[in-house]
């Protein structure tokens, strides 16, 4: 960069001040690496070469009011946890949910987001909210969501009778209940609504049994100090109508309702321990 | 003449087996000398042992008076200098005619394409093969890849050659073209010492014979006379085999 | 068809995720090669350490799982970019099936031109580099060109460690359109097809030009 710059330096001072302010410019901006899963709408995703998505926008409305930018490095979601405890990204943002056990390994801002979780079953299914999920049915979720732990501590361990199946990605979970070899599929509500709209063989039979927030994450002791930045841009988002904005645009069915959310997360894990 | 090699005491062991015991010879510039003996005699192990092919275990090996059997010495300058030619010919298969007999100049002696080239399409003229010059070795008869491998040796301008049993791996039929390029190699003064089995060339051609049986010099002479009265019992024994068959 | 519009108007990121694939293709074959190579000419000409160290590494990455040294390469404590990992880590795999290939077709050259090399004055590395390396290349072009299809095949393992490439754009679409699985996933197979056949193509005409009289043809 410094060859380049004594380069343009000979061809003029006019060039070379330009230069030397636009480049001045670009680095007063710190750049963080935004790890995401592109293919996790409605909250992050790549179509056509571009990404889309609540989190995505949010967080570059985050950055230009806190002052910094973002790159995306889109990482599978079955690595990206890991990938930010290890530091390989310094911001996780697209649906991730809070549980107190991630939180022992990257550190979390405040939640901008309640998902609420629902229950699938196929079109033609005569099981309701209550068989749906006994009698021995086989219930699927994906593996490692709060979806999957809920079945696990809240019906499984309390004597509830089902046989519950852990799934690498939703979509095969859904076409394990469309072929008839699941009774029926616990997932967040966005994901369900998709998947409803898009015309798969499946409806709802329950809704909001339970929930949990969505937050961003950083790596591990805040390095950055970027939770405080974080915080601050999502209570700006919401003031200025950024979220209500984005709710419209990504979650039309959605209220819009104040947040960040002020949870002592502390408190909430001596809680549901 | 003047001496250009001079063996002395040579061992050498194969484990336990003894198989030269105590071998020593001299040879003068522009001789031909013919090893012979039965199978498993050590002939073979005794030009093996000449080039280092086979390390010999003690013993000198004077080449124009300077002892090459030490550890001081360049083995591969030594080698460059004594041409060896295979049994099994052992041309470089992905090479052609005249990139195989050009090898050496080029990457042993280091010379320049062109030279080389110059030096090999002399010595592929001098074994009769300049019409192969652009065929491969699997596109030649055995005889005629034993030629090649005649002319890639001469290409590095040896001091002396070492033939390993030259036509023993060939049909009878293609034997005669290559002991004709020796014979005229020899003609020519050039040094050399041939493993054979070829009784009429070792007797015609050679200027010294010697008989090697068990790992020892049983006799060395002019051909002409250990051939008609051979002193040993063994030699006899040897040589009235060949003298059968001729 | 609704898919078949999504999968044209998504047809730029396939040809970037091509371009990835190719990349991430051609740098772990180097790799591979380069290593392949080294570990093979030491277990053939190494002393007894280095061949015994050549074995042991070459045993050890053969039996290691792809996806394992991918997780491992890219938690290496250190900032590694994606695609290098996926390089290192599917390169690494590569070079213990290539360094079985040189080593067969080593062992397959006739000891007595070795020999031959080594009677004319050669030095052992000038055998290797002028007798040894220019035949093995000629009997392992056929084994090589499986060896490549099949690393062609296995890039689509470099998305677990969030490398762009074509898996990965299937992935983005099956996502995005709740669905489609069955035709995103035959048109990404169709799409290998081609790559492998224009490949392997590529080697056979190679194997053609550099074919002289005396060694076996494989393909055809």
């Amino acid at each position: 960069m410094f060859k380049f710059k004594k380069q343009m330096l000979s061809v003029g001072f006019i060039c070379a001040a330009f230069l030397l302010s636009s480049l001045s410019y670009a680095a007063d901006l710190p750049v963080y690496k935004l790890g995401i899963d592109a293919a996790f709408p409605p909250w992050t995703w790549a179509e056509k070469g571009e990404i889309k998505g609540f989190d995505w926008e949010l967080f570059q409305y985050i950055g230009q009011v806190e002052g910094f930018k973002v790159e995306a490095a889109d990482i599978p979601w079955s690595a990206i946890i890991a990938a930010l405890s290890k530091g390989k990204i310094d911001i996780l943002a697209g649906g991730l949910s809070y549980t107190c056990k991630r939180a022992e390994v990257i550190d979390y801002a405040l939640p901008h987001w309640k998902t609420d979780y629902w229950t699938l079953v196929k079109s033609t299914s005569k099981l309701n909210c209550i068989t749906a999920m006994s009698n021995g049915a086989n219930v699927g979720a994906q593996a490692g969501t709060t979806g999957y732990r809920w079945l696990k501590e809240e019906l499984k361990d309390k004597g509830v009778n089902i046989n519950i199946k852990g799934y690498e990605s939703v979509e095969l979970g859904i076409k394990e209940l469309e072929i008839g070899r699941l009774d029926a599929l616990h997932v967040d509500s966005p994901t369900a609504r998709g998947f409803i709209e898009a015309k798969r063989d499946v409806r709802y039979v329950c809704k909001g049994l339970h929930f949990d927030y969505s937050a961003y994450a950083v790596t591990p002791g805040d390095p950055h100090k970027l939770i405080e930045k974080i915080n601050a841009g999502i209570k700006k988002a919401y003031e200025s109508g950024k979220i209500e904005e984005l709710v419209r645009k990504y979650l039309p069915w959605a209220s819009v309702e104040a947040v960040p959310y002020p949870v002592d997360y502390k408190a909430f894990c001596t809680e549901s321990n | 003449m003047s001496t250009i090699l001079e063996v002395k005491h040579l061992t050498k062991k194969f484990d336990d087996n003894e198989v030269l015991k105590d071998v020593s010879f001299e040879l003068k510039k522009g001789e031909t000398l013919a090893v012979i003996g039965s199978s498993g005699s050590g002939k073979s192990t005794l030009l093996r042992c000449l080039n280092h092919l086979s390390p010999p275990d003690s013993g000198q090996i004077l080449l124009e008076g300077v002892n090459i059997n030490t550890p001081e010495i360049d083995i591969n300058s030594i080698r460059a200098d004594m041409g060896f030619v295979f049994q099994d010919f052992n041309l470089f298969t992905h090479l052609n005619i005249l990139e195989n007999v050009m090898f050496g100049p080029l990457r042993v002696r280091g010379l320049s394409k062109k030279q080389a080239r110059q030096i090999a399409a002399a010595e592929i003229k001098r074994v009769g093969m300049i019409d192969k010059i652009d065929s491969y070795p699997a596109q030649l008869s055995g005889g005629q890849q034993q030629r090649i491998s005649i002319a890639r040796a001469l290409a590095l301008k040896p001091k002396l050659i070492l033939f390993d049993e030259p036509t023993s791996a060939l049909d009878p039929e293609l034997t005669g073209e290559v002991l004709s390029v020796m014979t005229a190699l020899a003609n020519e003064g050039m040094t050399a010492i041939v493993v054979t089995h070829e009784m009429g060339f070792a007797r015609s051609v050679a200027d010294k014979v010697i008989f090697i049986d068990q790992g020892l010099i049983v006799e060395q002479g002019e051909p002409k006379i250990m051939f008609a009265t051979p002193r040993h019992e063994r030699t006899r024994l040897f040589l009235s085999n060949f003298v059968r068959l001729e | 068809m609704e898919i078949l519009r999504i999968l044209i108007s998504e047809l730029p990121q396939f040809a970037k995720g091509t371009l990835v694939a190719l990349e991430v293709l051609a740098g772990l074959l180097i790799v591979g090669l380069v290593l392949g190579l080294a570990i093979a000419l030491a277990e053939i000409f190494g002393n007894t350490l280095i061949k015994f160290l050549a074995t042991t590494l070459r045993k050890f990455l053969w039996a290691i799982p792809q996806l394992v040294l991918l997780f491992l390469v890219f938690y290496l404590p250190f900032d590694l970019n994606r695609m290098l990992a996926a390089i290192i880590a599917l390169g690494l795999c590569s070079s213990a099936f290539q360094s079985q290939i040189f080593r067969g077709a080593i062992l397959s050259i006739q000891s007595g031109q070795l020999e031959a090399a080594k009677a004319m004055g050669l030095s052992k590395p000038k055998i290797i580099f002028y007798i040894v390396i220019p035949q093995m290349i000629r009997l392992s072009i056929g084994p090589w060109t499986n060896e490549f299809s099949s690393e062609l095949k296995d890039t689509s393992l470099a998305y677990v460690v969030g490398v762009v490439e074509i898996m990965r754009n299937a992935k983005y679409i099956i996502a995005y359109t709740y669905g489609n699985t069955a035709a995103v996933y035959l048109f990404v197979g169709i799409l290998y097809f081609t790559l492998t056949r224009i490949g392997t193509s590529f080697f056979y005409r190679l194997e053609e030009r550099l074919w002289v009289p005396g060694f076996e043809k494989r393909s055809g």
